[in-house]
């Protein structure tokens, strides 16, 4: 039984850490420097603060909650209802950016790599992926999480460390970039680059030592805001704006870019390793907390048989997209107007009124038992 | 599951990834015709001449055995209204697929250079087979020539060929290196302008023609000394007749004029690009020896020593741009008797290099701001951190505040060894 599975602090970090930094290896240090200009780098550092900030606020409300995940608190706060009413928004929430993450990395494969191949064929290699990882179930995926993403991460620092002679500070001027308003206004929607933390709420029965989760999340947020700070900034000290809004996948052009010596080129082919592994963890991640979301928004025994029906879908709703820009703007246009709303407020909310009726129904008792 | 099971599962799988590796995109380096290098003209109906060199690779060599060099390329070329247009016309009527992944250099005519050349570059940038760092080189003459003459004479294989000319200006400053990653981003850029590696064919057949061209130097004010030339103009007598050396200065993607060998040195210097190179400058007495008629030389091998300090101050609208650049370098070469490898000599020769070079840093820089109105040094960039918003810094207007900058250049060059003579005894008359 899943419920049985334990995993350790650094491996549920690593989880959060992948599910948080994929983007970057996607579109995100293009789409933050459309937002803010030469000011991206600075909207992001603000973004994680904020994003650490409301996390503190809710590890103190959830304190009281350890151990439960956010749909058993749901239930405390607002009954059975509430709890299937959030479990299937939360579902969407996963589904929608698990099938517009799949179409987008089949895309960039496309375009990168296997340009004859059909999508459907790319999009059903990665839906393979998935179904493997989500049978296998969480501690099979923390684990190849705590094998992979240390790599992952030394390899893309590795691919900064070699743009280094490409740096250039002057290309982060003017320094406040499309201005304060486009900062505060953008930096807002953007609080939905950290939305996969929701799916540190679901992993709370799954942690070893409950107690720590505050620990967990708080060096997810670290390490994920550092990375996508360091990308956002790297990118555009390798590539001034505007320019820098035109390349479709930043960090395969900056690797594309690596070149030292005669011998020492065309390093890409080691990025699309990287890449592919990162696909697949953070793929599969999202298709074990969509089967374990419904499985308990509905209380059902087993979650296993939802493997099949939900990668149905999720391959369906990749192949809904017209083309990769409408994927895209899919991800740009909606989710991100509406993620960050998902991820730290709903659950605020659902932690007050939680906190609330716990703090109601103990005076009542202490009422009755008077 | 069962061992079994699993076994089979694990066979099954292996069997899968062997055979359906390559199911759509399969290719064989076989199969592909490898183009070393693409050249670029107008043609006369409005399409686009679009020349390939392409790579021979048995005649490269195999293995350790050598190659021919004269039919170690292939040249086609073909006319289309698109660069790719064109590919697939080549594509319908040779035995493999033209591939740009190992394409060393881009050659566009100069004729195409001055209409623009954004919409090629879109293309070199945009397909993902081009490199970024694939040499961009802008030719006097036409793009199909230049190809049809370039021949390999020291190296089998030409694209190392391109790769080691292109690679030379970190040892001769006579060039730039362009790329076309550098130059888009460039030519984007609202802080600077692009340049590009400037080519030429070379008309000089033998010494008697070298001879002629001479005298037309000859008759100019100026003293013409090694590099102050344009590819085109080369004293060279050479098997191999292409030519590179100078930059083509392009104003937003049109090509805006040339700079010699020796401009574009000093373009290096204060870009903070230069490498390690040899300059030679007139000996401070000339004519010392026994034949006045003769100038004497000072070679230096000189380097930067620290990154050129660029500073800008707007005062009444008006840049007020000051250069500070610090070079050192050893003494390598004196063809005259006076002695500058120590002491005050040393201290007068520092001085007077500094001065020389000086001169002749602020005339290029004046080049750019006069003629070229092109900020190709890219100043701007550091007028632009001074901005804070995006906003304002467009509605400045760097390129028009450009063309009024004061331009102030303080050069210093210090010696640091004589070679490996510590001092010079003149031969007894």
């Amino acid at each position: 039984m899943d419920q049985k599975t334990t995993i350790g602090n650094f491996e549920a970090a690593c989880i959060l850490l992948n599910l948080v930094s994929t983007k970057i290896i996607l579109d995100f240090p293009r789409t933050a420097s459309e937002d803010a200009g030469t000011a991206a780098w600075i909207m992001i550092l603000l973004d994680s603060a904020v994003v650490y900030l409301l996390f503190l606020l809710i590890t103190r409300m959830y304190k009281k909650f350890a151990g439960k995940d956010l749909l058993d608190v749901s239930e405390k706060a607002l009954g059975k209802t509430g709890k299937t009413v959030f479990g299937i928004i939360y579902l969407a929430q996963f589904m929608y950016v698990t099938s517009i993450v799949l179409r987008q990395f089949a895309e960039d494969i496309k375009v990168i790599s296997l340009s004859t191949t059909p999508v459907s064929i790319v999009i059903l290699m990665f839906s393979a992926g998935m179904i493997v990882g989500a049978w296998l179930g969480l501690e099979a995926v923390s684990r190849l999480h705590v094998l992979a993403v240390p790599i992952l991460a030394i390899a893309y620092i590795l691919i900064l460390l070699f743009n280094i002679p490409r740096y250039d500070v002057t290309r982060l001027s003017p320094w406040l970039g499309l201005g304060v308003e486009a900062l505060a206004v953008k930096g807002v929607f953007n609080l939905s680059y950290f939305s996969e933390l929701v799916a540190l709420f679901f992993l709370m029965p799954f942690l070893k030592k409950e107690k720590n989760f505050g620990e967990v999340g708080r060096y997810g947020i670290f390490f994920s805001g550092l990375f996508l700070v360091l990308s956002t900034l790297c990118y555009l000290m390798a590539y001034q704006y505007p320019t820098s809004t035109e390349f479709f996948l930043p960090v395969y052009q900056m690797a594309r870019a690596i070149k030292i010596g005669r011998f020492f080129a065309r390093i890409e082919a080691a990025f699309i390793l990287i890449w592919a592994s990162c696909a697949f963890l953070y793929l599969s991640s999202c298709l074990y907390f969509i089967t374990y979301i419904f499985q308990r928004a509905f209380d059902l025994k087993y979650r296993k048989p939802l493997i099949a029906p939900f990668i149905v879908l999720i391959f369906t709703l990749s192949l809904v997209p017209e083309n990769l820009y409408s994927a895209l703007q899919a991800e740009m246009q909606i989710y991100r107007i509406f993620a960050w709303i998902i991820s730290f407020i709903f659950p605020i909310i659902i932690l007050a009124i939680a906190s609330f009726r716990a703090r109601l129904r103990s005076k009542r008792e202490e009422v009755s038992s008077q | 599951m069962s061992q079994g099971l699993k076994t089979v599962l694990v066979i099954c799988l292996s069997v899968t990834m062997l055979f359906t590796s390559g199911c759509f995109d399969a290719s064989e380096p076989d199969d592909m015709a490898y183009v070393v290098a693409l050249g670029l003209d107008r043609e006369t109906g409005g399409n686009l001449m679009i020349t390939l060199l392409l790579a021979v690779p048995i005649a490269v060599g195999v293995g350790p055995e050598s190659g021919e060099i004269e039919n170690s390329t292939n040249i086609i070329t073909v006319a289309a209204p698109t660069i790719l247009g064109g590919i697939n016309v080549i594509d319908s009527m040779i035995s493999k697929r033209v591939n740009f992944s190992h394409a060393k250099l881009v050659v566009i005519s100069k004729e195409l250079a001055e209409q623009g050349v954004e919409k090629f570059i879109n293309t070199f940038i945009r397909f993902r087979e081009f490199r970024p760092d694939t040499y961009l080189g802008i030719t006097e003459g036409s793009a199909e020539e230049f190809l049809k003459l370039s021949k390999p004479v020291l190296e089998y294989n030409p694209s190392k060929h391109f790769e080691l000319i292109m690679e030379s200006f970190a040892y001769t400053g006579f060039s730039n290196g362009s790329t076309i990653e550098e130059f888009y981003s460039k030519m984007e850029s609202t802080c600077g302008e692009p340049v590009a590696v400037l080519l030429d064919i070379s008309p000089i057949q033998e010494v008697r023609d070298l001879t002629e061209l001479l005298k037309d130097f000859s008759n100019r004010n100026d003293e013409v000394l090694e590099g102050d030339y344009t590819a085109g103009e080369m004293p060279v007598v050479y098997e191999n007749k292409i030519r590179q050396m100078g930059s083509a200065v392009f104003r937003g993607d049109k090509m805006a004029g040339v700079l010699t060998g020796r401009e574009t040195l000093y373009y290096l210097m204060v870009s903070g690009k230069l490498g390690d190179v040899y300059y030679t400058l007139p000996d401070l007495n000339e004519g010392s020896g026994n034949m006045p008629e003769i100038k004497d030389y000072i070679t230096l091998r000189l380097s930067q020593a620290r990154k050129p300090e660029i500073s800008v101050t707007i005062k009444e609208n008006i840049p007020e741009v000051r250069i500070k650049i610090l070079l050192e370098g050893d003494i390598v070469a004196i063809t005259g008797r006076n002695d500058y490898s120590t002491g005050d000599a040393l201290k007068m020769l520092e001085e007077h290099a500094s001065e020389y070079i000086k001169e002749k840093v602020v005339s290029f820089m004046e080049k750019t701001r006069d003629e070229f109105k092109s900020d190709i040094c890219f100043i701007g960039k550091h007028v632009k951190k001074t901005f804070l918003f995006w906003e304002d810094w467009l509605k400045f207007n760097w390129p028009e505040k450009y063309e009024k900058a004061r331009l102030n250049v303080d050069l210093e060059v210090k010696i640091r060894r004589p070679g490996i003579m510590v001092k010079q005894i003149p031969e007894m008359d």
